[in-house]
């Protein structure tokens, strides 16, 4: 009985010892845990480029691809993200290294045009829809972007477009932008300007333009819309097939109108007359039988251009 | 009382032979032998009479430009650029469908002209100067400055 008490004693004293050890070993764990959670919300608050862990910019990370040497988002106001790399279509967000830029991602610059960026896949389209006239239609008629992306009409203008109601939807006519209700576009490129400009004033195009621009935003105002610069011309070939007059020298005239137009309504503009000009400052004769609209290999050149100038978030 | 009989016999003969008569028409009318489409339609857009080029339009795009409800099967060509009203599109009508595809085809044509007419007016000739084919369930539409090269490869893929 005696001896059973003894064996007693000694494993109470046992379990003294090591008592205090654990608690400190806790004590230790907690303290470790909480600076650790500190520590981690203190650089999430200091990191600007840190992706939101969710939210309607997730869809457009895919665009944030940069390439080595350049860690500025897509669109931002650095400018200096270069062409990307082949890794298309990834989450930044998921496969890039943090990146040491200052520029905030995703934040939108108005009143410069896209710069270049990473270069995105077609995928990239697939929440976007066109609105346009007959050079846009030629998107899905060379096959170059689902047709489901289009909603365009040939003849269409800035005069008409918001109340010519041109489009066949369900067996009845409706104008462009109503028929593109039925799509939900999260990203909107409009091209519109070319027809008109002939007979009209740039001040005039990109007033009506501007009207254009706030029915769009006002019937998506989540959709990251762009406005196309108008595109170059060929000067000669225009003038024998179509009336009035315009040159290239007034398309340019008229783009730097339309991007002043896009910064004051907070839409993004893409330049796509640089990338589409030839050294003479307009669209080469062989690219276009009647000066306007233009072949197949100029379509592939002006959706690469889109593809490598993108925004990553509004 | 035999009168009265030849009577009734002679209406139900008319009647027999009107209602011959309609099915015929609604059938497609001539028998004509069976053509690959693809390749007709080929020919008739290689054909010598088309200012631009014009390429074969994906399926998707002609379900979004065509009313295709009469049709069993469809190959179109269009010259793609957007300035140009030529056209090569051939279609299989469904079995006495042909006058919902023709009915079709002359709203096409009538679209076309509103749409190019205050557009690109030059090319409006072209539609008016349009000519719509038809051989069985075989029927087509060519738009150019002059179709004739086009309608002359179609009608020879029948012969």
């Amino acid at each position: 009985m005696a001896k059973m008490e003894r064996i007693q004693v000694r494993r109470s004293g046992r379990g003294s010892d090591f008592l205090p050890l654990f608690i400190i070993l806790l004590a230790l764990a907690g303290i470790a845990f909480m600076g650790a959670t500190f520590w981690q919300k203190a650089q999430d608050a200091s990191d600007p480029v840190r992706p939101p862990s969710s939210g309607p910019g997730d869809s457009l990370v895919l665009t944030g691809q940069s390439s080595s040497g350049s860690s500025g988002p897509q669109g931002s106001s650095s400018g200096s993200a270069s062409q990307g790399s082949s890794s298309q279509g990834s989450s930044s967000s998921e496969s890039s290294p943090p990146s040491s830029s200052s520029q905030p991602q995703g934040t939108p610059v108005y009143g410069q045009a896209v710069p270049l960026s990473g270069r995105v896949t077609s995928e990239y389209f697939d929440d976007a829809v066109f609105l346009g006239d007959s050079i846009t239609t030629g998107l899905e008629l060379y096959d170059i972007l689902p047709e489901s992306n289009i909603v365009a009409y040939t003849g269409i203008n800035l005069e008409n477009f918001l109340t010519n109601p041109c489009m066949d939807v369900g067996g009845s006519k409706v104008t462009i932008l109503e028929a593109a209700k039925g799509y939900a576009p999260k990203k909107i490129y409009i091209l519109l300007g070319a027809n008109g400009l002939n007979v009209m004033t740039s001040e005039r195009t990109v007033e009506l333009y501007g009207k254009v621009v706030d029915a769009v935003k006002e019937q998506f105002p989540d959709a990251t819309v762009y406005i196309q610069s108008i595109f170059p011309i060929e000067e000669s070939l225009f003038a024998t097939h179509y009336t009035g007059s315009l040159t290239n020298q007034k398309v340019e005239a008229c783009n730097a109108l339309l991007l002043k137009m896009a910064e004051e309504k907070g839409v993004h503009y893409l330049d796509v007359f640089s990338a589409l000009k030839d050294a003479t400052g307009g669209l080469p004769q062989t690219a276009t039988s009647d000066g306007l609209h233009f072949k197949s290999d100029y379509y592939v050149k002006w959706v690469d251009y889109l593809k490598t100038h993108t925004v990553s978030e509004d | 009382m035999t009168q009265g009989i030849n009577r009734k016999f002679a209406r139900l003969l008319g009647a027999a032979l009107t209602l011959g008569l309609l099915f015929t028409g609604c059938s497609g009318g001539e028998a004509v032998k069976e053509i690959d489409l693809t390749a007709v339609s080929k020919t008739m857009a290689e054909a010598d009479c088309f200012e631009g080029e014009l390429v074969l339009i994906s399926d998707k795009v002609v379900e979004k430009q065509y009313d295709l409800t009469g049709v069993e099967s469809a190959v179109v060509y269009l010259e793609p650029t957007g300035g140009m009203a030529e056209e090569v599109s051939l279609f299989k009508a469904k079995s006495g469908e042909g006058e919902k595809v023709k009915a079709m085809l002359e709203k096409r044509l009538t679209e076309q002209k509103t749409k190019f007419e205050n557009y690109v007016p030059a090319e409006v000739f072209k539609i008016e100067n349009a000519v719509l084919l038809e051989k069985g369930d075989y029927l087509g539409l060519v738009v150019a400055t002059d179709p004739a090269a086009a309608e002359e490869a179609f009608d020879k893929a029948f012969a």
